[in-house]
This record gives C-alpha cells, structure tokens and sequence, in this order.
C-alpha cells in the first residue's frame, strides 16, 4: 500500500503526533481516526498560513483536544460505546503495553494532561496554554493522574 | 523505571492505520483541487464595476517551505502547496494610498452627517415586535440577527460595560444586586500591550461574549522582541472575543479568548455563532517575504494565522489598502473561528442578514465626458458574502452610485437587495493656460436613487433623480415596500412599492414638517419615526416623535406627532441601539441632555404622551453629558435605565425609583 511521500514528513509528523493525542484522549483507534480526519478538514475549512510551524501544531493539537472532546460528549458516542463495535475505553488494546493501559483507565481530562506531559515533554504553563485550563488546574490534574497510576501500576516501581 | 520512557514506548506503536495513510497518500499524489477559478472570466475581466476576487496560484512543491501549509481540498485528506499572495501584495503595493488606512470617503452633505456611528438598531425589519415578550432586547434591524450593545439582559440579569469591565447584575421585581465583575486578562500569547477597551457584549444563553480592542503603538525594536515584524513605527489595533461560561452568574468563567487584527467595523450574532467584522490597515513598510506585515491575522491561544490567500477578495479600486475582516466564530461548546475572509479595499458598514453578509466598500468616481465637460459621478463597491453557520464564502460584487447613509440603507428580500442612496455628481472642464493645466468646476448636483440588485448584485430596477438638491435622512424596508425620508425644508417620506424588482414605484410622498432620522415598523399599519421637528425654513426646533399611519402606502399620513422643543438632538438619532420601541409594552424610551426621555403611545386614540424623564437619584450632581448615551430596558413591570455606570430601577406603575447600584 502506498504512503505519503518524502516530502510530506512533516505532515507525517503531525499525523503521527495528533493522532497519539487523540487516541490518548478517546481511547480507542477507530475514534481517534474519526477526530484526526476532523482535524485536518477543520485546517482545510480555516486555510491561512501559520507564524510557523510551533504555531500551526499548537493550533493543531488545540483543535484535536477540543474535537476529541465534542466526541466524547456527542450524544452519538454515547449510544455507539454500547454497541459491540466500540470496546470501553481502556479495553480496546489488548496488547498494550500496562502502562497505556493504566493511563486508559484515567479520566480524558488526566489522560491528555499526561499525553502532553509525557509524550509531547510540554512545560505545565504550555499544556495549560494548549488545553485553556489554567495551570494550577493542569498541575492538580497530573498530581492525581500520578497517585491513581501509582495505585493502577502497583506491580512495578515507576519514576515519575 | 521511568514512565515517561515506558509511556513513550507504549504509545509510539500506536500509529494511524495503513488505510487512513493510503488515503492521505492518494489526496496527496492526486495534488490540491482548488474549485475552478472563474476570476479571469470575460464577465469580470470585461467589467470594471465589478469587484474581483485575487486570482490565487496554487504551486505543488517538493519541499515545504516555512510558509507553506497542509490543506485539503473537497473534504478529503490533506496535500501541500505553496499559498501566493503575490497578488493581495502588488495591489497594496501599488495603492496611493498605502499605510495611511483611510480613503476616499464621502459625506453625503457637507453638514450634520452622522455616517460613521450609524450602527444598530433594535427592531425586527418588517416584523412589529411580539407582544409575548417580558423584556426589552437590544433594537435590531434583523429578525433573527442579534446585534452587540454596552447593555444586555436576559429577563433575569442585567449584564453592562461598567468602565473597563462587565458588570453582571441580577434585577428581580426591581431589586437590584450585583453578582459579579468581570474583568478583562491578558491571555493570548500575542496579547503583547495591556487588556484592551470594552466596547460591546453578547449574551446568549449561558454565554456572555466581550468585545475588546487593544490600540498599540510599536517602534521597530519591538521586532527583535517579538521575534516577527509588527506594526513597527505604527499603530495598530486588534479585536480580541472574550467568551465567559456565566452558568454560575456569580462566578463567570472565561473559556476562551479569540482575536482578529483590526478595529470593529461591526458585529452579529445568529444563534450561537458570531460575525466578527473589523477592520484592518496593513504596516507602514510592507515586506512581501513576511505575510505579517501586510496580511491581517486570526490568534486561538497560542497560534496566529494569516487569512488563507483563497479567502482574500480584492476589491478593484486601489485607492484603499485597508482591509475588511470577517470571522465567523462558534461561541458555544468548544470556542473557535471557523471560517475568515477579508476584502482588500476596506468598508464603511455591514448589512446581514441570516444567509448573507453584505459590506459597502469605500467608493470611488466615474468620470464621464461629453462636449468637453467632464462629469464625475460617486459610487459605492458592494460584496456579498454568503454565510453558513460561521462558514464565510465571498458570492457577489456590484456598484451603486451615490452613497449609502446607514446600515438601514440595504435590505434583502425575497432574492433581491435594495439600496437607497444619495448620488452626487460633480461637473468641471479642463483647460491648460500655458503651460498651465487647470479645471474648472461649473457645478454640482445631487438627488436620491433606489436601486434594485439580483443576488449577483446586478442592478434590475431602479428609481433616480428623487428629491432633487435633497439627502436621505433615514430608510426602513418592510418586506415588499421600502420607505425613506429626504429632507432640506420639509419632510418627504416617501413609500416605494417594490413587488416588481424591475419596476419600483413611488406610491406616495408625504411631506411635513422636519424630518425621521429612525424609522421603525412599529405595529400592523403603523410606521414610527424618531427625528427632528422644523420650522417652515427648514431650521430644526427640537426632537419630534411621528407615528404614520401606512395601512395604505399609498396615502401614508401622520396621525400623531409630539415634540421636544427642550433637546435639540439624541445619540439615538444615529445609534439605533439607543432607542427602545415596543408596541407590546406601549413604550418608547431614548436618551437626551435632560434624562432618559419615556413616552407611551395609545394606539386608540392615536396619541403619544410623555410618561416621564427618568433620571439617576444622584441627578443633581450629574452633568448633562452622562445622559447622553444612557440606555433603558424593562423586564415584566419595571424599567431600568442605565446612566454613566449608574443602573436604576423604577417601577413601571409609579415610575418612582426603586433601587440603584453605582458600578462604577
């Protein structure tokens, strides 16, 4: 199967990084798709050069929060989540690893705080520009995302 | 062992599927599809009157370039191009008038013209207001079109500009208590120079929306600062949307803050969606390399983006280099600017209504020559834009000669926009004495025009040479007739039957005293105007309230007047968000030196009375000028006026004061 050619790293980049931060927020593939296709119309629909490219993904990852969030609260997700199609979140990976598995099992609010964290290596005042919290709010976030994922992973010793 | 490294690992062998890349790939290899340009076209390239759209070059590149930008065409995933602004550039550069962000703009006569704080009005076009209501909402010109305003109420609460903030105050049976101050952050990244001026709110719902602009002056070092050139050596402003979650009434939270480069030219609201149009001039040195410096931006947190060059209209007169800017922004759940367009030329005034947006640019002259005498002859640009749930798509231009008065001047229905306007026109000849090149002005002339446009904003009918030597006062549509006053020594209201779009028609044109600068459909048969009383020399002696009784337009009559020979003018006079009109309640209320000035109407006995001229309790150490831009609302059977940070409530029975708070 063909894919996107050379010159378009970057976009793979994007691809890539918007679609962990969705999939970290929603939780499962079909899903996380579902919001980077949104996403990427969204940029279509808005057109318009960037400053530069830190501007366009923290544009870009702003939108990905806000889509994944609309889905989560869509009342369509609420209905489809029942069906056989869609696991709960958390359990769609059978393979994961145990620690995504554990961050699953967190709310989408600490999932994204410690996506952005942890993967994207985001400062809290960035995260807290990013998601619209303010940063006393990121940070009580992650602090309880640590303490449930200490209790989740209670088998290894993780560094936080 | 360190999470971060654990999770990292974890989630790298998340990776979008084959199916969605090769999806991607294809979009990409298949190169973007832009919709066919019909810029080029005969009928534009041959027409001058028309206004073009920037024809943009669309250039696949193999590399991406720093400007360069992901996009995707049709709906389907994206694929890289180079967006040119080659064109949005050379016609800036080659404007005359560059960096000085004004142009051309005529008055309409050399006195008392109050074009530029022509905004909003509160009253539904053609529609009198519903009797249902049990409070007063900001007077609009739009059924359906909400309009911004210093004051908002939602029947409940009381929501004002109070200084540099908002105040929110809820007023049962009029008791009065304020639950909250909301005052404005720095919270965008480019939210470089202080918090900015209030200048309008929304309400809707449980959202209260805060228009500010921020005023700023940089020097050139700033560059080195700011990491991007901006307005070094310039002035500049920008708009910024304050979108507040007010669920809790006490403790309202901001959810997010927008902004757009430019001062307002106008706003509305449909539904939940906002019109945000502002109005933009580009730097004092223009870099074509650095879109910043001459393309207006749009900021969501921490991102600024330049306007897409496809979303650029540029308007064929280059005697402006200002910019208008349109965004539509969704206010409700998760804030963001779904679509922005802008028109190189600038504007004056809006006109929208719920599927279009219209905006009259900056006019211009035709020149005409025949037998050695040369005529020039003033015209107004119009743009249509077509608007879909904040989704902003340029879809017409057109010309009209003369110039608009307000934003009332225009009005679609029923597939056809109508203008009135007034045209002036200015006769010279040219000689050369040696070597000496002179013209010589033989005269001038001037009359009112109403022209009927089809969605293409071609002109199918019209009505020229009315009230010759006149200007329009002011205009109001109601669906098929249209009505507008001219005045120089009497009042001419004239009622136009607009059923044939090819063929207006004058029904009639009463003439009396003074003259209507607000016009209103007040109930069934019956027209309300606001304006000024005249002596038979055409001098103004005071306010005047008319009701015309228009059942049938072609025999239009006054049946009741009342005048105010105590004030001599009201910012309702040319701010229709001043005035409050309400056949339901029977109440008329608007500001002048005096106080808030309230009258009643008897439908019955076809009657205004004077009710009374509300004031602060503090009233004797209230200057004059504190009334002048009051505003009243009621909800259920108590009046509220708001005076220079002072809100009072009075009781509709008695019209005594109950309460007031001081918020300032």
């Amino acid at each position: 199967m063909r894919d996107l050619p050379d010159n378009e790293i970057q976009l793979k980049e994007y691809l890539n990084s918007l679609y962990r931060l969705a999939y970290a927020y929603v939780g499962n593939k079909p899903d996380a798709e579902d919001v980077v296709q949104e996403v990427f119309l969204r940029r279509s629909k808005r057109g318009g050069v960037f400053k530069d490219a830190e501007h366009e993904k923290a544009w870009l990852i702003r939108v990905t929060i806000n889509t994944a969030k609309s889905l989560l609260a869509s009342s369509w997700k609420r209905r489809a989540v029942l069906s056989d199609d869609l696991a709960p979140f958390g359990e769609y990976e059978s393979g994961e690893s145990e620690v995504l598995a554990a961050v699953m099992k967190l709310n989408a609010k600490q999932r994204s705080v410690i996506h952005l964290y942890y993967y994207e290596d985001y400062p809290v005042e960035k995260i807290a520009g990013l998601t619209g919290m303010n940063a006393s709010t990121v940070k009580s976030h992650l602090k309880r995302a640590r303490e449930k994922l200490k209790t989740l992973l209670e088998g290894e010793q993780y560094e936080f | 062992m360190n999470f971060k490294d654990a999770y990292k690992k974890g989630m790298e062998e998340i990776t979008p599927s084959a199916g969605l890349r090769a999806q991607l790939a294809r979009a990409a290899e298949r190169g973007p599809r832009l919709k066919p340009q019909k810029v080029f076209s005969r009928k534009l390239a041959a027409s001058l009157s028309v206004i073009c759209v920037a024809f943009v070059a669309v250039i696949a590149v193999a590399l991406i370039p720093a400007a360069a930008v992901a996009d995707i065409f049709d709906g389907l995933p994206f694929s890289t191009f180079t967006e040119d602004y080659s064109a949005v550039f050379d016609a800036i550069n080659e404007s005359g008038y560059k960096n000085y962000g004004y142009a051309l703009r005529y008055s309409l006569a050399s006195v008392d013209i109050a074009l530029e704080n022509a905004v909003m009005d509160k009253s539904a076009a053609g529609t009198p207001d519903s009797h249902e209501e049990e409070y007063s909402d900001t007077n609009i010109q739009v059924a359906g079109v909400q309009e911004a305003d210093i004051i908002k109420t939602d029947g409940d609460f009381i929501y004002m500009v109070s200084g540099n903030k908002v105040s929110i105050v809820s007023a049962e049976s009029g008791h009065l208590v304020k639950t909250a101050d909301i005052v404005p952050q720095n919270n965008l990244e480019n939210d470089l120079n202080g918090w900015g001026y209030i200048q309008d709110i929304y309400v809707n719902g449980d959202r209260l929306i805060v228009l500010r602009t921020k005023y700023f002056y940089l020097t050139y070092n700033n560059k080195a600062d700011l990491g991007f050139y901006r307005r070094f050596g310039f002035s500049g402003s920008t708009t910024l949307v304050d979108i507040y979650d007010i669920s809790d009434r006490t403790a309202p939270a901001l959810v997010e803050t927008l902004g757009q480069d430019g001062g307002i030219l106008s706003t509305r609201m449909i539904g939940s969606t906002l019109y945000l149009v502002t109005s933009y001039h580009p730097y004092l040195y223009i870099e074509k390399e650095n879109l910043f410096t001459y393309v207006p931006s749009v900021y969501e947190g921490d991102a600024q983006t330049v306007v897409s060059s496809r979303k650029i209209t540029i308007a064929p007169e280059k005697k402006n280099a200002s910019y208008v800017v349109v965004s539509g922004i969704n206010t409700a759940d998760e804030p963001e600017v779904i679509s922005t367009a802008a028109l190189l030329g600038g504007g004056t005034e809006i006109y929208m209504n719920l599927e279009n947006l219209y905006i009259y640019g900056y006019g211009d002259y035709d020149t005409a020559e025949s037998d050695g005498i040369f005529v020039n002859t003033c015209y107004t640009n119009i743009a249509r834009y077509a608007l879909n749930d904040g989704d902003i798509s340029f879809a017409a231009s057109g010309k009209a000669e003369g110039y608009i008065l307000n934003q009332f001047s225009g009005d679609e229905y029923d597939g056809h926009f109508r203008l009135v306007t007034t045209v002036n026109k200015y006769y010279y000849k040219t000689g050369t004495n040696g070597d000496y090149a002179y013209s010589q002005y033989i005269g001038n002339e001037q009359y009112n025009k109403l022209t009927v446009f089809d969605m293409d904003l071609k002109e199918v009918g019209k009505i020229e040479n009315v009230a010759p030597g006149e200007r329009v006062y002011s205009v109001r549509f109601t669906g098929d007739i249209g009505y507008f006053v001219t005045f120089r020594q009497v009042d001419p209201l004239f009622a136009v039957d607009l059923k044939n779009p090819a063929a207006p028609v004058i029904l009639s044109a009463l003439k009396i005293p003074g003259f209507s600068e607000y016009l209103h459909p007040y109930a069934d048969g019956l027209l309300f105007g606001f304006g000024k009383e005249a002596d038979e020399n055409g001098r103004v002696t005071g306010l005047k309230l008319s009701m015309f009784d228009v059942s049938d337009p072609a025999d239009v009559t006054e049946i009741a007047k009342i005048t105010d020979s105590t004030a001599m003018w009201s910012v309702a006079s040319w701010n229709h968000k001043a005035i409050l009109v309400h056949s339901g309640k029977k109440l008329i209320g608007f500001p002048t030196f005096n106080g808030y000035e309230l009258y009643t109407y008897d439908e019955a006995e076809a009657e205004f009375t004077k009710l009374a001229s509300l004031g602060s309790p503090e009233s004797e150490n209230f200057y004059y000028y504190y009334y002048y831009d009051a505003r009243g609302l009621f909800i259920d059977d108590y009046f509220y006026v708001y005076i220079n940070n002072h809100l009072v409530s009075y009781s509709l029975d008695t019209l005594d004061v109950c309460e007031w708070v001081n918020l300032g």
